[in-house]
């Protein structure tokens, strides 16, 4: 039985364990039964954990986290089609899909069909201690507070206030934008530059920043502007 | 009887949580329903100095826990209100004691007995925190207009919400009227928009609190103060009644008594 309720096999980006089974309980310590069995194999190991339709509070992700730590096992990616879990994961900083971020448009040559780049949708207010950690871009329908921060290989969407503290084109693009409807960050970066944030009270209105001549400056937005910065 | 467990929690600690417990259960309890109040901070009691209810400690919550007591033997009977009661925490134990699931358990069989649970948390986002919020039916953040608290709050506001326990509502605590107009503190509108939750009062900044409270008699004894005056309306918003918000702005003078509505 047990057969079927877990599989492991080798990605790219490390290793993929699927997790099928209707209680949480029964499938964390499948898991960790199976790694103790292959302690060594699974030494050092990055892995992806795909728990399918299972809801998991954050105490149960962070649990299975600390349990795989403690034997030397990185968690970095928590896949599944629960809401509730995507939101958990998020909120203790694991990655929720596979997808890369590409600096490519995806589109090609004659063709009128995009097929765009993935993003990560997240539909609440993100407050203190929240952390949003990803390859792709990063939407954001929700305020994000002091104390919270988002770190994304791509772009960043705040469709409410930035209070909290961004980090966008994490990987090194400083062609990366962030923007929101209220611009007040606590800390704001794109690529390598570090922005300076002026003390004094910012317009309340749609804002953009990216980098300009090795800058980062922050923009009213204006839809006759294109906002385009050094790349 | 099923009764609300309500937790009293902030993050940062010195904001009044204990405060806001003794203060609540008076209130409540004035109103004739049967209030138990908990105080979770194992380790480093004071709901029962705050209640004025040291001297008549013989059981706690950890005692209930680990079967030294039953449950009945270890509430204390206030004297001045007939349906208040205290359950202590212990002094010579810590948090470790005690576990979120034996919380859900002893409020579980409380929960027949009284109206209200109330359930005074630890500052911080530890253990403590965890069991007092194991068995919450509704959360009061409190926290002071200052940046540092209000910051700690969201954190508790994210963690609870991460539990999925609520609804969670706000107590602004100590809010100065002086400060605020001359925009030298946050005001509560500032502090509601920031944590974006369901507001449940203000209690103004008020020295009788600090009196009282060394006193060991709660101000909500005396409903006539201000601070009195807006844990009462608390207390009436937790069941459910719409009382309308103090306003703050109006200096305690004689129009403001003559045409004062709550």
């Amino acid at each position: 039985m047990s057969e079927e309720k877990i599989q492991i096999k080798g990605i790219s980006e490390g290793l993929l364990v699927t997790l099928r089974g209707d209680r949480w309980k029964d499938a964390q310590e499948l898991i960790i039964s199976k790694i103790d069995q292959k302690a060594e194999f699974f030494q050092g190991a990055k892995i992806v954990v795909d728990v399918g339709e299972l809801s998991l509070k954050a105490a149960d992700l962070g649990k299975l986290r600390d349990e795989l730590s403690t034997r030397g096992i990185s968690l970095w990616a928590v896949l599944s089609r629960s809401e509730t879990t995507l939101n958990t994961a998020q909120m203790l900083g694991l990655s929720t899909n596979l997808g890369v971020h590409q600096n490519v448009q995806k589109q090609k040559k004659g063709s009128t069909v995009f097929e765009g780049d993935s993003a990560v949708w997240v539909e609440k207010t993100l407050r203190a201690g929240y952390k949003v950690e990803t390859k792709c871009h990063v939407i954001v329908m929700g305020d994000v507070n002091p104390g919270a921060e988002i770190i994304s290989a791509g772009n960043i969407l705040v469709w409410g206030r930035l209070s909290g503290s961004v980090h966008a084109g994490a990987d090194g693009d400083q062609g990366a934008k962030v923007m929101a409807l209220n611009m007040v960050p606590t800390g704001l970066q794109i690529g390598d530059r570090v922005a300076l944030i002026s003390a004094k009270k910012r317009k309340s209105q749609p804002e953009v920043a990216y980098v300009f001549e090795n800058e980062i400056i922050i923009d009213g937005w204006d839809t006759q502007k294109n906002h385009k910065g050094d790349l | 009887m099923s009764a609300t467990v309500v937790t009293i929690t902030s993050g940062k600690g010195g904001v009044g949580k204990t405060t806001t417990t003794a203060n609540l259960a008076v209130a409540l309890a004035s109103t004739g329903d049967k209030v138990c109040c908990i105080d979770g901070d194992i380790g480093l009691r004071n709901l029962d100095v705050v209640l004025g209810l040291e001297n008549r400690i013989v059981y706690d919550l950890v005692d209930i826990i680990e079967g030294r007591c039953r449950l009945r033997q270890a509430m204390i009977r206030d004297k001045r209100l007939e349906e208040l009661y205290l359950i202590p925490a212990a002094q010579t134990r810590d948090k470790s004691a005690v576990s979120p699931s034996d919380m859900v358990k002893l409020c579980d069989e409380l929960r027949e007995e009284v109206d209200w649970i109330l359930l005074d948390s630890p500052a911080g986002i530890e253990r403590g925190f965890r069991n007092t919020i194991a068995p919450a039916d509704t959360v009061l953040v409190v926290t002071n207009p200052e940046v540092s608290a209000v910051r700690d709050a969201d954190r508790i506001i994210g963690l609870v919400e991460s539990e999925e326990k609520g609804p969670v509502r706000l107590i602004i605590n100590r809010v100065n009227q002086a400060l605020t107009k001359r925009g030298d503190m946050l005001s509560a509108d500032d502090v509601v928009e920031l944590l974006a939750i369901k507001l449940i009062g203000v209690i103004p900044d008020d020295e009788n609190v600090i009196i009282s409270t060394n006193r060991g008699q709660p101000v909500a004894f005396e409903p006539k103060s201000r601070s009195g005056r807006a844990f009462k309306n608390i207390a009436m918003r937790l069941k459910g009644e719409e009382v309308p918000f103090l306003d703050l702005n109006s200096k305690d003078d004689f129009f403001s008594r003559l045409f004062r509505t709550n």
